[in-house]
């Protein structure tokens, strides 16, 4: 479904944070999984367009997509679930929604009821102002945007950075029935790997852009991550 | 702060290096608490790495230190021998000519300075002369020459007669220019981001180098490698506050340490 193929990028021609990845994600829920620094955020903004790859090449669904504008790639497929500023702060929730919808082929009221079903906390704040929210509902409203996309693949960008405990828990739960119900695959990247290791099938173990391990969320070792968070 | 090792006592250092005191120094941004300190000194010792996962506070930490940002409530105090000044009072440029100075996460471009002239002004700055003097004045600019030379030949810039062009030689003329100011305590957030391992290792022995005179170093770091091997005491934050001081062998095999950047379970 999704192939990186020796991608090298950065923000700047002579620094590159993300040095020579290769990996595959398949019908799955893929942790990328690292310290601060490590390039998890960059990773996420070059698969969705916002950033150029300075080599190295990714497929979707077939299709080479590097190179290719984040507008025409969230058509094809790839909703992104960015850390910070994931929604329209001026728009009501249901607006963000309908923003979301925008480029999806399905019928729009149909998808909103999904998302509501969902994420129940939204239905009572669907004519609220998003940028009024909490920090966990404005995650679930980006979440829902990106959902109602028709994404076939969720990139998540440290989607409970920032919330208390019991949101986060709430989270992880919506982040694996998201994948089980809806079909979505999804990337998701996490600095707290217990609770991303949860949810996953697969993790890669980023550190200073390199990936120091990639294997099945059960079988990745405390001594790895220790050893790529250098801990 | 709830437990550690190696701390020094009181907020002056054995062997007379000036240290930060910092008291009840609170911070939110909206419902969000990111700074929440009762007590902490910093610069007792030649290098105090700054560590924590995202969002613990550390580079509003060192923001609210410089007071380029403004906490909401508590003090901090440079302690400097017998004397004590309050630097939460003061603004930016008062603290840094006090000699507590820091650099940026995100270069500060002075996009329309040469390397030479940008160096200038830091020193132009510890002089208390006037830029336009140090720029006008051949002989003024002649006898700070050398000085900047040092630094300036120490790495290999690209056109080191005209402008920094990468990320990395930007990061370069920041910490130079931050040295230039004879800073006693020297801030730095993540000096080496973005810098080939090569370079890294050349601002880490010139940073030896200034501390072996005296100075002193707050580092935040986002490779761990760099305060393991650089830092005589570590501090570790989360959720804005320091929890954890000792030595970095210390604090790497902490069970918190770990806690807190895997999750609880990979204790």
């Amino acid at each position: 479904m999704f192939e990186a193929g020796g991608i090298w990028c950065g923000y700047e021609a002579d620094i590159d944070v993300i040095k020579g990845l290769d990996f595959t994600v398949g019908q799955e829920v893929f942790a990328i999984l690292g310290a601060n620094g490590a390039g998890k955020t960059t990773l996420l903004s070059a698969i969705a367009g916002l950033l150029p790859l300075t080599s190295g090449s990714i497929r979707f669904g077939g299709k080479t997509i590097s190179g290719v504008p984040p507008w025409r790639i969230a058509a094809l497929g790839i909703g992104f679930v960015p850390q910070e500023r994931g929604v329209f702060p001026d728009l009501t929730v249901l607006d963000n929604l309908r923003v979301g919808g925008l480029v999806a082929k399905h019928a729009r009221g149909e998808r909103i009821d999904e998302i509501m079903e969902l994420f129940p906390a939204l239905a009572d704040l669907r004519n609220q102002r998003a940028g009024t929210l909490s920090g966990g509902e404005t995650k679930m409203v980006a979440a829902g945007r990106a959902l109602m996309q028709d994404a076939k693949l969720l990139l998540m960008d440290e989607p409970t950075a920032g919330l208390s405990p019991l949101y986060v828990e709430n989270f992880f739960d919506r982040i694996r029935r998201i994948h089980e119900t809806k079909g979505v695959a999804i990337i998701i990247t996490e600095q707290n790997a217990t609770k991303a290791l949860e949810v996953a099938d697969r993790a890669m173990v980023l550190s200073l852009g390199e990936a120091m391990t990639i294997t099945d969320a059960k079988d990745l070792t405390t001594d790895q991550l220790r050893k790529g968070y250098k801990i | 702060m709830s437990e550690g090792n190696g701390r020094a006592p009181g907020g002056r250092a054995p062997g007379g290096r000036a240290t930060i005191r910092i008291s009840g120094l609170t911070k939110s941004f909206g419902d969000q608490t990111v700074v929440n300190i009762d007590e902490l000194v910093l610069g007792a010792k030649p290098v105090e790495g700054l560590i924590g996962p995202n969002g613990a506070g550390k580079t509003t930490l060192m923001r609210l230190i410089m007071r380029s940002t403004k906490a909401d409530t508590g003090t901090v105090t440079l302690e400097d021998g017998s004397s004590e000044v309050m630097l939460s009072k003061l603004p930016p440029h008062r603290i840094a000519s006090l000699g507590v100075v820091k650099t940026n996460q995100v270069t500060q471009d002075f996009a329309g300075l040469t390397i030479w002239d940008s160096l200038l002004l830091a020193v132009a700055q510890r002089h208390d002369e006037r830029p336009h003097r140090v720029y006008r004045e051949r002989h003024v600019r002649e006898s700070h020459g050398e000085e900047i030379r040092s630094y300036l030949d120490l790495f290999e810039f690209s056109e080191p007669e005209g402008f920094a062009h990468s990320t990395g030689e930007k990061k370069l003329l920041d910490v130079i220019r931050c040295l230039l100011l004879k800073p006693k305590i020297l801030l730095l957030d993540e000096p080496t981001a973005g810098l080939p391992d090569d370079v890294t290792a050349q601002v880490i022995d010139m940073l030896r180098a200034k501390v072996a005179e005296g100075m002193s170093v707050v580092i935040v770091e986002h490779d761990l490698d760099v305060i393991w091997g650089f830092s005589d005491v570590v501090h570790f934050m989360a959720e804005g506050d320091v929890i954890l001081e000792g030595d970095p062998a210390y604090i790497r095999a902490h069970s918190t340490v770990v806690e807190k950047y895997l999750g609880s379970g990979h204790v």
